[in-house]
């Protein structure tokens, strides 16, 4: 599939897929409000993958039938295509005129298929030179979009990291260990994740996709509804919901162009976050759920600002 | 509070928090033994380290018997504060929403919301006494 090829197809996505989102974004804050969050993040996850294959919407999702796609008109060339009709007419009479000027250098050839092979040949050549070079600007643009967009999330993340994991210290209390051991396997994990306590932090977060790290802010032993808080953050891993992350992540820098995606993006994020809440309430009671609220709620008070960050020693 | 602290490289920063955990000055043979310390240091990389540290200010050593007690200078909330403000940690210390799984929700709730939201689980509290 030329280049040209595949940012049509991925605009022609981006927009449609953009209207698709307007709808769920709409229907979202309507009637699927009472449907659970987890199947909001499946609609989400199949729109993130639909966004990054980049076969257009005639050809369906699921058919993967590339020569059939190859030879039909191809936007590029259909309009090499009309072009000839309008000059059907002289183009064969100035190739029977050339033909005749060139017939003391040439053999001789029959003139009506040669005809009918040169009437194509000249309107596409004139085409190749002029229109397609903006095409494939555009898509040059895009592709840097897309280079430029995944480096600048990467060498966030990697910074971010490199800032915040030197300050980790292992959780070496045995309780605290055993609770995350317990909370980890009711959650569905084979081992625990690694845990560290890290002075950077205001709230937990898990990170890392192959040996996934579980860090604490340092005044964890006095968090309230530290058992729900901390099946979340393994209920997260065993979902691999931070892989989910990273296809939104994809999806987003690929249609980069396109601030419903972005939206799109964030929007899953939050309902990844209550579909894990969803989670950790299950056959809970309402007091459970009285404390576990309380705790969501004394995070959200607290800063995210890097500034205030961090919990003094007393 | 020092007006501008220097970022410290990560072995030094280590070095640090073993004082700052100690929570009192401590021998360089000590400072081995601090737990949770990924593994000791060679000593000859410590001693760089502690001389280092000392000329930015950061230990002072007060000789007892043969060898020396370091202890800190600026405390580890100093030290955090100034990291939080350095131009590196603005741009890109905000937690990377894309490639974690944190449970703070974003700046996404106003005063208001906090109330509203405290009201409704006061209320849930009453009904369930």
């Amino acid at each position: 599939m030329s280049g040209t090829q595949l940012l049509l197809n991925g605009f022609g996505l981006s927009l449609s897929a953009g209207a698709a989102i307007l709808v769920l974004l709409l229907l979202r804050s309507g009637i699927a409000r009472r449907y659970s969050a987890r199947w909001r993040c499946v609609v989400w996850l199949l729109l993130a993958v639909r966004l990054l294959i980049p076969l257009p919407l005639e050809s369906g999702i699921l058919r993967i039938e590339l020569p059939q796609r190859l030879s039909q008109p191809q936007y590029g060339q259909s309009a090499a295509y009309s072009l000839p009709q309008k000059d059907a007419a002289p183009v064969p009479q100035a190739a029977g005129q050339q033909k005749k000027e060139n017939d003391t250098e040439q053999p001789p050839a029959s003139p009506d298929p040669e005809a009918d092979f040169q009437q194509p040949e000249t309107p596409p050549i004139l085409l190749q030179k002029a229109g397609p070079s903006a095409l494939s600007v555009a898509c040059g643009v895009w592709v840097s979009g897309i280079l430029l967009c995944a480096a600048g999330q990467l060498l966030r993340y990697f910074l971010w990291r490199r800032q915040t994991l030197r300050w980790n210290r292992p959780v070496q209390d045995e309780k605290l260990l055993q609770q995350i051991a317990a909370e980890s396997s009711a959650a569905g994990l084979s081992r625990p994740p690694r845990a560290y306590y890290n002075a950077k932090l205001p709230a937990p977060l898990v990170l890392g996709y192959f040996r996934p790290m579980l860090l604490l802010p340092e005044v964890f032993s006095s968090e309230p509804a530290m058992g729900a808080v901390l099946r979340h953050e393994c209920i997260h891993l065993r979902r691999g919901d931070l892989f989910w992350k990273l296809l939104f992540l994809a999806a987003a820098c690929v249609h980069w162009f396109n601030p419903l995606v972005w939206i799109m993006r964030g929007t899953a994020h939050h309902d990844l976050e209550l579909a894990c809440d969803e989670a950790v309430l299950v056959g809970t009671d309402t007091s459970q759920r009285i404390l576990y609220g309380a705790a969501l709620l004394e995070h959200a008070k607290k800063p995210v600002a890097r500034v205030d960050a961090f919990h003094g020693k007393a | 509070m020092k007006e501008s602290i220097r970022r410290l490289p990560d072995g030094e920063l280590e070095v640090m928090q073993a004082l700052w955990q100690a929570d009192h000055p401590l021998l360089r043979s000590e400072l081995d033994q601090v737990p949770g310390q990924k593994n000791g240091w060679a000593p000859q990389v410590l001693v760089t380290m502690l001389t280092r540290l000392e000329k930015k200010g950061f230990v002072r050593r007060n000789k007892e018997g043969r060898g020396y007690r370091y202890e800190a200078l600026i405390s580890r909330d100093e030290y955090l504060a100034s990291e939080s403000e350095s131009l590196l940690e603005r741009l890109y210390g905000g937690q990377p929403a894309g490639f974690i799984a944190a449970l703070q929700r974003g700046k996404g709730l106003s005063a208001a919301d906090i109330q509203e939201l405290e009201a409704i689980l006061q209320k849930a509290k009453e009904e369930l006494k």
